[in-house]
């Protein structure tokens, strides 16, 4: 073909190419008609790969939405877990505040009960154990500027703890009724048996009394009599321990489990004069 | 064969970007200011391709972008696209812009030359437009993002070349 031939032919395809988009947008660019062959292909051509495209975009979207809110949860977590921690130390100190009221509740029933006695309110400061582990004594924030005296007994409203053994300045330590230096007159009021209640040092102390043809029960309680004059009468001191006394020379011995665990006690009430139960008060014992 | 390819295989690139361009642009709110591959394509293929491969080309890519836009008469880029490719194969005649900052003028030009036929084109035989303003609006903005287009589908071109020439040796061989 020659080279005019070529560029006439080409000269003629350009015009036809040119008019035919022309022809096009007169007959699309018309107001009121339906939608023409030529659209439908262009739209079945794109609408799969805008389609496709739409959905990977969208999922990775979401993908990155899901990411970005993990790592919200991720420190919402963090700081929940930091909001929980206080709640946890928060409801620890609620919780030890509620078992200190009551404990100073029942302390202050307990005052208004014994009105007769003059009870000084002690708060345990420290406490000695033996190598098994067992409380041996017990030293209290009070002292001599409170009038407390050696001997004066130390009492909660659950039982009897001991006797003060010495008082210096602002304090004093207080020998407990497990003590193997510690002795003090009991009874089981309702049978009517009294004897003498005597520490063991490790182990529980021993209710020791004149030989009797009573059936003892486990779990009876022993109360003070009042006659050590130490200590005023009717305070629980322990529980039997066993039903069976063992006989020791002319006398029987029972084994008792003591009222107060002292691992545990935190306040305390030193009977600084009890008037009605001891005519003379704890002062006038030796 | 190697022809088609060559007219082919830059149309699916312009396809692909297409596709991806209208959920995307439309994703992060500036659906408006969507630059135009196709145009660029023809810019390249004014430069890089002969003749009537170049015009099959600008009419087929012109063609495509009728497709992916909607809503004005279908012919309107094709014919469109036909004349940028006549003013870029005249330009290339007189001058070489395959450097990148030429090319990026060149499309520029061919941008805003692009705005005013659709403009024009839209004035005669669309009777429903009447967002002409828009179009004058955005000339300028389309034409800076278009612009950077040109120098990525001619890196794009080359590199098909230089495939289909791999090809075409290894066929020799």
């Amino acid at each position: 073909m020659k080279p005019h031939q070529q560029r006439l032919r080409l000269v003629v395809l350009c015009l036809i190419l040119l008019l035919l988009p022309l022809l096009s947008m007169y007959h699309h660019g018309k107001s009121d008609r339906s939608q023409s062959l030529a659209e439908s292909f262009l739209l079945r051509l794109t609408a799969p790969g805008q389609h496709a495209m739409n959905q990977a975009l969208a999922g990775g979207v979401a993908a990155w939405h899901r990411y970005v809110y993990l790592v919200r949860v991720e420190e919402q977590n963090q700081a929940l877990r930091a909001q929980v921690d206080d709640l946890k130390l928060v409801a620890s100190r609620a919780k030890g505040l509620d078992i200190e009221t009551r404990r100073l509740r029942e302390m202050l029933d307990f005052k208004e009960r014994k009105e007769s006695m003059s009870l000084l309110a002690a708060r345990v400061i420290a406490r000695d154990s033996s190598p098994q582990f067992s409380v041996i004594r017990l030293r209290l924030d009070r002292g001599e500027q409170e009038r407390v005296r050696i001997h004066y007994p130390v009492i909660t409203p659950n039982g009897v703890v001991g006797r003060v053994e010495t008082v210096s300045g602002q304090y004093c330590d207080v020998m407990l009724i497990t003590d193997v230096r510690s002795n003090m007159d009991v009874e089981i009021s309702d049978r009517g048996v009294s004897g003498t209640l005597v520490g063991t040092g490790d182990g529980p102390p021993i209710f020791r009394f004149p030989f009797h043809k009573a059936q003892f029960q486990k779990g009876e309680p022993l109360l003070t009599t009042g006659h050590d004059r130490v200590f005023p009468k009717g305070l629980v001191v322990g529980y039997l321990a066993a039903d069976t006394p063992r006989q020791v020379g002319q006398q029987l011995e029972l084994p008792v489990e003591t009222a107060l665990t002292f691992s545990g006690l935190q306040d305390a009430f030193i009977v600084v004069g009890h008037p009605d139960d001891l005519a003379d008060g704890p002062e006038d014992k030796p | 064969m190697k022809t088609a390819l060559r007219i082919a295989l830059p149309l699916l690139v312009i396809y692909l970007i297409l596709s991806i361009e209208s959920p995307l642009l439309r994703t992060f709110h500036i659906r408006l200011y969507a630059p135009d591959p196709g145009l660029a394509l023809v810019a390249v293929a004014a430069l890089t391709l002969p003749f009537l491969q170049g015009l099959l080309t600008a009419a087929l890519a012109g063609l495509l972008q009728d497709g992916f836009s909607g809503g004005i008469p279908v012919g309107t880029y094709v014919e469109i696209y036909l004349l940028v490719f006549l003013a870029c194969s005249l330009t290339s005649t007189r001058l070489e812009y395959r450097n990148p900052v030429l090319m990026s003028i060149v499309l520029f030009c061919a941008s805003i030359l692009a705005s005013l036929l659709m403009f024009s084109f839209l004035a005669i035989f669309d009777r429903d437009f009447n967002q002409f303003d828009l179009i004058w609006r955005l000339a300028i903005p389309q034409a800076l993002i278009t612009a950077p287009m040109g120098p990525i589908l001619l890196y794009v071109s080359s590199l098909i070349e230089r495939v289909l020439s791999r090809e075409h040796r290894g066929s020799l061989r």
